[in-house]
């Protein structure tokens, strides 16, 4: 009776082959809710069933599974797609091609239940490339415009490279080990590392080409431009995209998670991968003039920071990162949608509660700037420390989480400046959100980051992170923060004020270079036009 | 008969000897049935023989790849690219086993059928086989332009159709080299930016509103879902005998 879950992935094939002989829309919606809640209630009870009985459930001579992973991942891309298809269903209500947008939405979904619940690097192989055409059709949706298809290439381009280079180390996997199940895979993966193995060049490479195709799929810098430049897909397809899509990377890395033992430096590369987008889009989110496009490069900067929480060792709290993140930014996409119809009516910004709280008017210059950096680089060490006390049975076991830490609390702050204006950076109001925003962040991440760490891993857990072996000092580590800190947010004053003489000097060109280099978004997209002009 | 089967299937891009006889009536639609027919004897002949290639003629054909690559790029024509597409994987021809190369040379040929006959349905609803300026055929006549998406995922070589399976289950039956992934990614990718030309610039975009678009019926409509059909089980088959062991 349980492995009625293992149907899961087939439900949205049904729906979009059902759909394609139906031509009424409210049939079509109907049909895709109804089947969507189906999903979910299964969902549950499959992770009910895992929980309580401490058991995965196998099917298809093994080629699926439902584990922990599944458990808490098919729920959240359960209920993310119930939102996504109700919020469709209105949105799309006017646009050419309804039917088909909801069959390759259902297509999609698909291929992301049968990620999740693959247990076999075959199957694996299919649902990610699957996932790719789906994605490019979805992208592309607008087909009678240029500008769209063009920016649809850009996607389908860096998501083949991804495709070629997972399909390369499906390949040598099976050459190197003898065996498709990833379960077995694991296990061997495991006893190798336990017997001391250290991996050769072939599980280097191996680890290297899924590295690579994984952050490629998850829009990491240098392979993230294929993401700010989609916003003018459906609003439904940016919140699935930057909700779900783009954590795929993530998720094929926690499957292969113990492979990853073998190979100590893929994870610290991994680390300098991440480190480098998280800092450098959050940067260019800030000088980007296009909203759609600044939110685009925000999600980059949280795949940055999932694949750093992958480089040191923290494959649970990437895990967790990538549902909060979805939420999170689904809320936004879909938020922005309503936000658009509102304005269309009334030419004033909507009065929200975000708003009523923070928007006060005062544009001059701070004289207090200096004392507020002072505020948010203490005050936020001395948050961390209090909370990893109460919460920690080993204070600082783990300190790199710190910097981590930091990051994220830099961007909720970028946020907070790009969504209700740095000239108000002095307002008491603004401060305490920021401050309350931290701790809430360092409490969850502290508290289900571990819950959720013994839940997928267990005892395991802990050889994550021995191997990335990022063991710095609590001094070095709290220096780091704090240098980013400063640094942070004295970039993010400079960056607002950039355009606003202070006492009667302008800025120097050095500065306007820099600025012009963001607001060029390092000149990648003028790359990728040339590269794929004959499209 | 090394050098033989060499050219048969298409170490050597013999089309432009035909392009070059050719280049007065611009008759260019009875040439591919010519070229699959080789191709299969070709692949008989190998079959017969037991053929296998050196590295030599390998790197050969991979040139042979380039070249209809360039030419696939310049061209606008469904025929030509029907015929484009058999020369572009040559070096795949000679390069995996003979059980897999025909398996996937059949599946191609399958494709490339399914590519023909859709110009056909150009040539006889809008005059040519040319596609350039015949956009928005997903709004316009949408059975058409699904038909030729899939034939275009096909040899773009994304699964379940057989030629990306094919492909894939001769590299995990077989001993690989160095030079197998070099042509694995060659060919990977000009199909994959061929395909993916034509199904921008025709399949997409915006109606041209100077022409009067038609969709495919009948008779002419079951051929094509009959073609699809077949790629989709055979491709699916080919996925569980691989995940069978077989």
């Amino acid at each position: 009776m349980e492995k009625t879950v293992l149907l899961i992935p087939f439900i949205p094939v049904i729906i979009a082959f059902l759909i394609s002989f139906i031509n009424s829309k409210e049939a079509i919606s109907k049909i895709s809710m109804y089947f969507s809640f189906l999903i979910a209630v299964l969902g549950i009870a499959g992770a009910y069933y895992v929980i309580a009985n401490q058991k995965n459930i196998y099917g298809f001579g093994d080629l699926l599974i439902f584990n922990e992973m599944a458990s808490i991942l098919v729920v959240y891309v359960a209920i993310l797609g119930i939102v996504i298809r109700k919020y469709s269903a209105k949105y799309m209500w006017d646009e050419k091609g309804f039917k088909r947008f909801y069959i390759l939405l259902n297509f999609i979904f698909a291929a992301i239940y049968l990620l999740i619940m693959s247990n076999n690097i075959i199957v694996l192989a299919i649902a990610w490339q699957i996932m790719s055409l789906t994605l490019y059709f979805l992208v592309s949706f607008k087909i009678e415009d240029k500008q769209t298809v063009k920016f649809g290439s850009w996607t389908i381009l860096i998501h083949k490279l991804a495709d070629f280079l997972f399909i390369i180390g499906i390949i040598l996997v099976y050459k190197t080990f003898g065996i498709f199940n990833l379960t077995e895979l694991s296990k061997l993966w495991l006893e190798r590392y336990e017997y001391g193995f250290s991996g050769n060049i072939e599980i280097y490479l191996i680890g290297f080409l899924f590295l690579f195709a994984a952050l490629m799929k998850s829009a990491n810098i240098p392979f993230h431009i294929w993401l700010p430049y989609t916003s003018s897909a459906p609003t439904p397809v940016s919140a699935l995209m930057h909700a779900g899509v783009v954590n795929v990377g993530g998720i094929v890395l926690n499957k292969l998670a113990f492979l990853l033992l073998l190979t100590p430096t893929v994870l610290n590369v991994a680390f300098i991968f991440g480190l480098i987008t998280a800092i450098f889009a959050s940067i260019i989110m800030l000088a980007v003039p296009d909203i759609k496009r600044s939110l685009g490069y925000s999600t980059v900067g949280q795949m940055g920071y999932m694949i750093m929480e992958i480089g040191i060792g923290a494959f649970s709290l990437a895990i967790y990162h990538l549902m909060v993140h979805g939420i999170f930014k689904a809320s936004l996409f879909l938020e922005s949608g309503s936000l658009i119809h509102y304005a269309r009516h009334d030419p004033n910004i909507p009065k929200k509660l975000s708003y009523e709280v923070f928007w006060e008017e005062k544009v001059n210059y701070s004289k207090n700037f200096y004392w507020i950096i002072a505020l948010f680089t203490i005050l936020p060490v001395l948050i961390f420390a209090g909370i990893k006390f109460i919460i920690s049975e080993e204070f600082f076991y783990f300190n790199t989480a710190i910097v981590i830490l930091a990051f994220a609390w830099l961007t909720s702050t970028q946020l907070f400046l790009s969504f209700f204006k740095v000239s108000k950076s002095d307002s008491l109001k603004v401060i305490f959100g920021l401050l309350s925003s931290f701790i809430l962040v360092v409490f969850t991440y502290e508290f289900f980051g571990s819950l959720i760490e013994k839940f997928l891993y267990g005892e395991n857990a802990k050889l994550f992170y021995k191997v990335a072996s990022l063991d710095i000092s609590i001094i070095i580590s709290l220096g780091i923060m704090f240098l980013i800190l400063i640094i942070g947010w004295l970039f993010i004053y400079k960056t607002h004020f950039i355009d606003i003489e202070i006492n009667g000097e302008k800025p120097n060109k050095i500065k306007w270079v820099f600025y012009k280099i963001l607001a060029k978004e390092s000149f990648f997209p003028k790359l990728m036009f040339k590269i794929s002009k004959f499209f | 008969m090394e050098l033989l089967i060499f050219i048969l299937v298409g170490g050597i891009p013999y089309y432009f000897l035909f392009e070059i006889l050719d280049k007065k009536n611009k008759n260019l639609s009875k040439y591919f049935p010519l070229f699959s027919n080789l191709l299969i004897i070709g692949l008989l002949l190998r079959f017969i023989y037991q053929v296998d290639f050196s590295y030599a003629f390998i790197i050969i054909s991979l040139i042979s790849t380039l070249i209809t690559a360039y030419k696939a790029i310049k061209t606008s024509n469904l025929y030509k690219l029907a015929y484009y597409f058999l020369f572009l994987n040559s070096s795949i021809f000679l390069l995996i086993d003979i059980k897999y190369s025909i398996y996937y040379a059949v599946a191609l040929i399958i494709t490339c059928v399914g590519l023909y006959f859709v110009g056909n349905y150009y040539k006889n609803n809008y005059g040519s086989a040319n596609f350039s300026g015949i956009s928005g055929l997903a709004l316009e006549s949408p059975i058409i332009g699904f038909v030729l998406r899939i034939y275009l995922i096909s040899l773009a070589l994304y699964p379940p159709f057989p030629n990306a399976v094919f492909l894939f289950n001769s590299f995990i039956k077989n001993e690989t080299s160095y030079i197998w992934y070099i042509v694995f990614g060659i060919v990977f990718f000009t199909n994959f930016l061929i395909a993916m030309r034509v199904l921008t610039n025709t399949v997409f975009g915006k109606p041209n509103k100077y022409i009067f678009y038609k969709d495919i019926l009948g008779s002419e409509k079951f051929i094509h879902f009959f073609i699809i059909f077949l790629l989709t089980i055979w491709g699916i088959n080919g996925i569980m005998e691989v995940l069978n062991g077989k």
